[in-house]
């Protein structure tokens, strides 16, 4: 297009120019393989040296009462440019999408990068469980020393000496200074009364040591205990107690019976029995075919053991209770020997 | 505790079915642990009639005995030596018959064929004696069933006994226990015949009882039967006493068995010949003395031993066993019985130390009735004479006599129902306790006075009756409440830091273990623990798990040397436990730790040829940890000194600004000597409360306004140069405007020289005020580079 803008035709011959240009834009985006191919052919109109921006140059030439029309004219011819150059870029895209998605698909069945997250051992998940189910209920965290001494293990506990309960707490002993590997958690509960005075309301999970090694057996074992000192807990309150537990910890569907039995430390004293979860009280070998299984062991605080470390039996009561970790990931997972849980074979590991 | 349902029954009427007796028992505290079903092991086996006996044509050893079940005649070769004559009555298991697991078949017995077995006692595992025969009266009917025939149908109850109940060891107190929980009442046995045939003659000629201990023995009963004859006792007998686990000897041992196995108090039968001198003594042992048990064992006896002796030396251990010397024999004539009560303790005692665990011993330990002891001799004497033909001689001897009257206990309901959770009528009270056997009387303000009987000692205290009323109401009675629980503190400390350390490392891969807390004292010395840190065990499991860990690597290298015995590739695992350490001044140190070990190939993203574990992944779980969960700085220090580790990679790790423990690479001498790969790296850091007890949360700083400028350092350094030198380096030279400094390339190869490493640093300076000129910092950077190689004579490589 000549520069002679100042011609009467002037006018009309730039609107033609840009029908022309617009008209040749088409096939030239259609022919455009790349983004940058697209914008070269945009830039052929509307760059620096582009055939628009040219028209553009020429406005001052043209008669004052047509600027307007022939600016409006440029501008909107711009603005059309540029929404088909988008418009083929955005085609493009998706085109390069649509060829990636099928030529090139990621592999998303490979293994997800980095390490893969390892496993928990089953007596932590279950005595982590069974801990919270008593700590949302308030009860503090309690511990104390794995090596103990008689009275803390035993005669604070009501045990006597040469007395035959202690036989049903086979004992390691160190050399030495009488110490031993205490037997049970309860020592725990004697260090935290005889530190601060009632109410008291403890759990005490543990390792503890007993002379044992068999399928059902381990030498060293995991124990809860828990411990309710106040003015008015009652054998019905702890009834109810553990009951919640068996309830949180094994399922609502499961009964719970409380038999009478012996414990040094507490009296009355109680053995508490879940419905079977393996065969739900139908019989089988994992109950014995009693359709129960003792999971607890629990009782009144003797008041001896209060008097041992200087409670008032007649204004303090309370109750304590005690169960095996071990026993309880055993029958969460079915676990049938003991021994499995202290090897550490990788392999019985990766199933929790 | 086996017990007898039969022999409850002439007790205390028990219409129902032993389960139901069973299930009554469990629930008010004597534990049925097994039901044993007796006389129901046979099939087919029937009580037959001798018909003709006849010599076997090839077996001189054997008789062709041709019996007749009533129908059939069945010829049986037996080697028996008291096949009856014809007319007698024998058992036979015919061919097809089933004795427990045991089919009988046809067999051809010298080249003759035999239609079944005629049965001993062992035979049908229903006695001891495998000697001959067992016959049954004459008056069986043939082809009885022999279960029938011999009585053999009782139902046995295992009983688990709680060691406060000595009472239940035996039957009459199971009896008084159902008496009680069904409200029925209990015939106590009396002895099988009237003591009319009391020998006039009183035995205190004879026989001189010196209770030279009587805090160990406080009561010493004696009885002499005379005249008698010894021989087996009768089937009902022999067969009871076997039911509840006890060998039929003879119907002197078998009486004062049964005794004890009815009233819970054991007895000894001495051979009266055999008493030296006349005189029976209850003494501790001499220095040096032994006496040999009736079990044919020369014992050595220590001084804290109760011994009965006579008048010359010990014929038995007190409560324990009996001697050789004394026992009694199918010649004995004359029998002093004697029945005691000794102390538990030193009963206990000297059980343990014997490693001598009777009957006998089980009961004293536990605590026998003392004032039952007189019952108990006149129902053994009567039930010895009547058997064996003898008399009775009276009065007895009692040395200690029944001891002082029990005191009164004071029930008050009030008390009873504030420790239970409900309250109990009077009656339901006095028809508890009156049952078991409790005299009661009312005191003031509806409180009881209760005088407990001689054989439950364990009833001395109020909380003791709470507790007999509570469970022989029963628990089910007691509702189920729920405790106050007003809001506490929520102390949680340790065990919430070990949960959180163990998710940590759980989601980077790792395991837990968990391992015994034993250990031999090499591993543990390999490991650096010193011989007077350990602590050692006195009755170890093994002798290779004598001594408590000092370190949790013992245990996770042995995981180790597992897992790769399972061809495991790679394994990563750590434990969360303590460690113990002697401490001569007080109770040994426990030291909470974290242990970690990785070992093998690093389970790389589809990498062809995975790298090895090495330091670094150690140290990153280190880092997770300290940052992540105790939230304190860290830093590993090389150190040299640790025994243990590859001199190469051998650091301390202090977290917070404290030493808090090791990371490295185990030592190849311990590598192989565990039996693990050359090349496992591990730490062991102690997270014990006292150190990271609950910081204050972090103050929050203003985000800096302006942004930092970063630039690049890299320079080729000497391999013994640390990159942590460097970047300390880099810091002192810096202008303290330069905020951070951190290594993040290491490179080893072309072009760089042989002995040397470049490392690449990135810095970032920034002030908190302006925007960074680049002229100042140039100016400040050239400072660092120039600085830089001067220290290390490096080529810098920018």
């Amino acid at each position: 297009m000549s520069a002679d803008g100042e011609g009467t035709g002037g006018a009309a011959d730039v609107e033609a120019e840009i029908r022309r240009l617009l008209a040749d834009l088409d096939p030239a985006l259609a022919a455009a393989r790349s983004p940058d191919e697209v914008r070269a052919a945009v830039s052929r109109l509307t760059g620096r040296k582009g055939a628009i921006t040219a028209l553009l140059k020429l406005l001052p030439s043209v008669a004052p009462d047509r600027r307007p029309r022939i600016g409006a004219a440029i501008n909107a011819a711009k603005d059309e440019i540029a929404r088909r150059g988008d418009a083929r870029l955005a085609q493009i895209d998706r085109d390069e999408l649509r060829r990636a998605a099928t030529e090139r698909p990621v592999d998303v069945s490979l293994p997800p990068r980095g390490p893969r997250v390892g496993h928990a051992h089953p007596l932590s998940s279950t005595m982590q469980d069974a801990v919270d189910v008593f700590a949302g209920l308030g009860f503090e965290v309690a511990d104390g020393p794995e090596v103990e001494d008689d009275f803390h293990n035993f005669g604070a506990l009501g045990f006597p000496p040469d007395h035959p309960a202690r036989d049903m707490q086979d004992t390691f002993f160190l050399e030495g200074d009488g110490l031993l590997l205490r037997t049970h958690t309860s020592p725990v509960q004697i260090r935290e009364m005889l530190s601060r005075p009632p109410p008291i309301r403890i759990v005490c999970p543990g390792a503890v040591y007993r002379h044992d090694d068999d399928p059902t057996h381990s030498p060293r074992f995991f124990q809860i205990e828990g411990l309710l000192v106040d003015e008015r807990a009652t054998f019905a309150d702890l009834k109810g107690l553990l009951a919640l537990f068996v309830r949180e910890f094994f399922g609502p569907e499961f009964p719970v019976r409380f038999r009478p039995s012996f414990f040094p430390f507490t009296e009355p004293s109680a053995e508490v029995d879940c419905g079977c979860v393996a065969c739900r009280g139908a019989g089988c070998r994992v109950c014995k075919g009693t359709g129960w299984l003792e999971i607890l062991g629990c009782g009144m605080v003797d008041p001896k053991v209060f008097r041992n470390v200087g409670y008032d039996p007649e204004q303090w009561q309370g109750f304590a209770f005690g169960m095996g970790v071990d026993r309880l990931a055993m029958l969460r997972h079915g676990i049938r020997d003991i021994r499995l849980l202290y090897e550490n074979d990788v392999r019985f590991l990766a199933r929790f | 505790m086996r017990v007898s349902v039969s022999w409850l029954r002439e007790m205390v009427d028990l219409p129902e079915e032993p389960a139901v007796v069973a299930e009554r028992l469990t629930m008010a505290g004597l534990e049925v642990e097994a039901i044993d079903e007796a006389g129901r092991r046979l099939e087919g086996v029937v009580a037959a009639e001798v018909l003709a006996t006849a010599a076997h044509p090839t077996r001189p050893d054997l008789l062709i005995v041709t019996v007749g079940d009533g129908v059939q005649r069945f010829d049986v070769a037996c080697g028996a030596p008291n096949v009856p004559p014809p007319g007698g009555k024998v058992v036979l298991a015919r061919v097809g018959a089933r004795i427990g697991s045991v089919q009988v078949e046809e067999r051809g017995i010298g080249g003759v064929a035999s239609a079944g077995v005629l049965c001993s006692e062992t035979d049908l595992d229903v006695g001891s004696d495998p000697s001959g025969l067992l016959l049954p009266p004459d008056s069986t009917p043939p082809g009885a069933d022999a279960a029938d025939a011999l009585g053999l149908h009782d139902t046995v109850l295992e009983l688990s006994v709680t060691p406060n109940r000595p009472d239940a060891l035996g039957h009459l107190g199971v009896a008084r226990e159902l008496g009680a929980i069904l409200g029925r009442p209990v015939r106590v046995p009396r002895p099988p015949c009237p003591l009319a045939i009391a020998d006039p003659r009183p035995p205190s000629p004879d026989v001189v009882v010196v209770v030279e201990d009587p805090a160990g023995c406080p009561r010493y009963g004696a009885k002499v039967v005379r005249g008698l004859t010894v021989r087996p006792s009768p089937w009902p007998l022999r067969y009871r006493l076997h039911l509840l686990g006890v060998r039929a000897i003879s119907n002197v041992v078998d009486v004062t068995n049964a005794v004890m196995l009815l009233f819970a108090q054991p007895q000894h039968a001495f051979d009266l010949a055999c008493v030296r001198g006349a005189r029976i003594v209850v003494r501790r042992a001499r220095p040096g003395e032994s006496m040999r048990t009736l079990d044919g064992i020369e014992r050595a006896l220590a001084q804290d031993d109760l011994l009965i002796c006579d008048g010359e030396g010990p014929v038995a251990i007190a409560g324990v066993m009996g001697g050789e010397g004394s026992v009694v024999r199918p010649e004995t004539t004359d029998v002093l019985i004697e029945c005691a009560h000794f102390d538990p303790r030193s009963v206990r005692r000297t059980a343990r130390r014997l490693g001598l665990s009777t009957e006998s011993s089980y009961r004293f330990e536990r605590g026998t009735d003392r004032t039952g002891v007189p019952g108990a001799l006149a129902h053994a004497a009567a039930m010895m004479a009547s058997l064996g033909g003898g008399t009775v001689a009276e009065p007895a001897i009692d040395a200690g006599g029944p001891g002082p009257d029990r005191a009164a206990v004071r029930l008050r309901p009030e008390r009873l129902a504030r420790i239970v959770g409900r309250s109990y009528e009077d009656d339901e009270i006095l028809g508890t306790l009156e049952p078991l056997g409790c005299r009661v009387r009312r005191a003031g303000g509806g409180a009881f006075d209760v005088v407990a009987p001689g054989w439950r000692a364990d009833l001395g205290r109020e909380i003791d009756l709470v507790e007999e009323i509570a469970r022989i109401r029963g628990f089910d009675s007691i509702p189920a409440t729920a405790p106050a629980l007003p809001a506490g503190p929520r102390r949680r400390g340790a065990f919430e830091r070990h949960r959180r350390m163990r998710e940590m490392l759980v989601a980077r891969g790792f395991s837990e273990a968990v391992n015994h807390a034993f250990a031999g004292a090499e591993p543990l010395r390999m490991l650096g623990a010193s011989d007077g840190e350990m602590l050692r065990l006195r009755n170890p499991i093994a002798s290779d798990r004598a001594r408590l860990r000092t370190t949790l690597l013992a245990g996770l290298l042995a995981n180790v040397r597992t897992a790769f015995s399972h061809r495991e590739p790679s394994v990563a695992l750590f434990e969360i436990g303590r460690t113990f350490h002697h401490d001569p001044s007080r109770l040994p140190i426990e030291v909470q730790r974290l242990g970690i070990v990785m070992a093998g190939a690093r389970p790389e993203w589809l990498a062809a040829k995975p790298a090895a574990y090495d330091i670094h992944d150690v140290a990153a779980a280190v880092a997770a940890v300290a940052e992540g969960v105790l939230r304190r700085s860290w830093a590993l220090r090389p150190d040299a000194g640790l025994a243990a580790f590859h001199p190469r990679a051998s650091c301390r790790v202090s977290i917070g600004g404290e030493d808090a423990g090791v990371c490295g690479e185990i030592h190849p001498a311990v590598a192989d000597a565990f039996g693990v790969p050359r090349g496992v790296v591990v730490a062991e850091i102690g997270i014990g409360p006292e150190r990271f007890d609950a910081e204050p949360p972090p103050g929050m700083a203003d985000l800096p306004r302006f942004p930092g400028v970063r630039r690049d350092l890299a320079a080729i350094f000497d391999e013994r140069v640390t990159a942590g030198e460097v970047e300390d380096a880099i810091r002192s030279l810096g202008p303290d405007w330069l905020v951070s400094v951190g290594v993040f390339d290491v490179y080893r190869g072309e072009p760089v020289p042989p002995g040397c490493k470049s490392m690449a640093f990135s810095l970032l300076y920034r002030v908190a005020d302006r925007t960074l000129v680049d002229a100042e910092v140039d100016e400040a950077h050239a400072g660092i580079v120039n600085g830089l190689a001067a220290r290390y004579r490096v080529t810098m490589r920018t």
